[in-house]
């Protein structure tokens, strides 16, 4: 692209212009009188120099003019502003990665480049100042550019339309570009001059309803300026789970106090006998509680203590029930002494109702036979302690699982996403020494 | 605010509404005891 002529909206008159083609003499309208410098033949795809008032036929072509997404003459409203499309050029690099560039045009505010790449719009301006360098970054209006293309070059392919610079096919300049998220600053290079222009990502919806075009496609990998689609919904959705993760925690810091009912210490032999107690009144004075029953055996050894708890409604019988063991073993082998086993053991009843409570306590004590015939097995007594209250951490978690997952899914087809528009860079770290 | 955050607030609402309600009643469903199956409520010899 070549610097664009900044028309002052007092200077321009809107004016079209018909002019006859020296070549097929077709009847080719000037959309931009006044600024226009060179116009391809519609019909023909001849050049013509429209500089000056007598038409001069710069190359002459006999080739059939492609049929373009965006007829010239269309217009549409972009960004608030009615647009004409008055000029067409493919590009491509080398005749590889051809991308398609209208140049718009409003008398009064100039011209503007909607650019189509592989189904991806995007909406150019050309720049009067220069960004600045700020470390390996570009710097433009207080924005950060980080480098994506480098020493491109990009050649004309096919002209149609006119343009306020004598362009031809087969022309090049020398192309880098530099991105951010919804972005891309580009520049362009020959031996006459240095120009860099912005373009704004455009979804693909806005440009099909500004200019017709119907047959809308999303380019995969993403546009190296193309905002993830999820990178929004991610951040939201992060504060969203993250916050109600932490009203979860606060509920259980808040509420999750317990409180001690009853302490004692029953008797315990392992003898295989059953033994039983009962433990009462036991007052729970919420609507509905979490009961813990600890019992631990602390000189039990090679051996096992079953427990049963019925913790039973004195005024309506009702029984909630739950089991429990302690178990301990020690030996020694060839790798030395070993223990494995708990002494103690804690159980959970949930969902208990307001009432007074007998807990029943039905236990039996065994000698662990593997140990030996001289192995010392033992158990003197169990201390028992239940208490009121507290949090099931596990519900926590599950709960924690079901927020986190959609969020997690969100976060993996976001990094997917930018994997593949980070990939297409120059600068992309790639994973093999190929090169 | 987009549709699928819209969703998303939602789903976290009925999780945590099923937290909380889970806190208020006590109940999970990972615990190690809670109401037995009802017995009749006849004990001692049925012998005529």
């Amino acid at each position: 692209m070549a610097t664009a002529p900044a028309p002052a909206a007092e200077e321009i008159a809107p004016a079209t212009k018909a002019l006859s083609c020296p070549n097929c003499g077709g009847t080719v309208t000037l959309r931009a009188a006044g600024y226009t410098v060179t116009v391809a033949c519609q019909y023909c795809g001849s050049l013509l120099d429209v500089a000056n008032p007598d038409v001069r036929l710069i190359k002459k072509y006999k080739e059939a003019v492609q049929e373009l997404e965006i007829p010239l003459g269309t217009r549409g409203t972009l960004r608030g502003v009615e647009w004409e499309a008055i000029g067409y050029m493919r590009r491509s690099e080398g005749g590889a990665y051809p991308w398609e560039e209208y140049l718009l045009f409003n008398p009064y505010h100039g011209y503007r480049w909607l650019i189509a790449n592989r189904g991806g719009w995007s909406f150019g301006e050309q720049l009067t100042r220069t960004p600045d360098w700020a470390g390996h970054t570009i710097a433009l209006d207080g924005q950060n550019y980080d480098p994506f293309f480098a020493n491109g070059r990009a050649q004309v392919d096919y002209v149609v339309g006119e343009f306020y610079w004598r362009v031809k096919v087969g022309e090049s300049v020398a192309t880098d570009d530099y991105v951010r998220p919804g972005f891309m600053l580009s520049r362009e290079a020959n031996n006459e001059e240095i120009s860099w222009s912005l373009s704004e990502w455009m979804p693909p919806k806005e440009v099909g309803k500004a200019f017709g075009i119907s047959a809308l496609v999303q380019p995969w990998p993403p546009l190296p300026h193309q905002p993830s689609p999820h990178g929004r919904a991610v951040k939201t959705a992060a504060k969203i789970g993250f916050g109600m993760l932490a009203l979860m925690l606060l509920a259980m810091f808040v509420f999750g106090s317990s409180a001690s009912l009853f302490r004692g210490s029953l008797p315990v032999t392992l003898d295989g006998t059953p033994q039983s107690a009962t433990v009462g009144p036991i007052a729970l004075n919420r609507s509905w509680q979490i009961v813990n029953v600890s019992a631990r055996s602390p000189e039990l050894e090679n051996g096992w203590i079953d427990i049963d708890y019925t913790l039973v409604n004195r005024e309506t019988q009702v029984a909630y029930q739950a089991y429990g063991v302690a178990e301990r073993y020690s030996g020694s082998d060839s790798d030395g002494p070993w223990t494995e086993g708990d002494r103690g053991a804690t159980v959970k009843v949930a969902s208990v109702p307001a009432g007074t409570y007998d807990l029943v306590v039905e236990y039996t004590g065994n000698r662990w036979g593997g140990a030996g015939y001289y192995a010392r097995s033992e158990a003197r007594s169990i201390d028992l302690q239940v208490r009121r209250g507290g949090v099931f951490i596990s519900n926590f978690i599950l709960a924690a699982l079901f927020i986190l997952a959609p969020l997690i899914f969100i976060a993996i087809r976001h990094m997917g996403f930018e994997s593949a528009r980070r990939g297409e860079s120059d600068f992309a770290s790639s994973g093999s020494d190929d090169d | 605010m987009e549709m699928r955050s819209l969703v998303y607030s939602l789903w976290c609402l009925g999780i945590g509404g099923l937290f909380f309600g889970s806190m208020m009643f006590a109940y999970s469903p990972f615990a190690d005891g809670g109401r037995a199956a009802v017995r009749p409520g006849v004990y001692g010899p049925t012998h005529k």
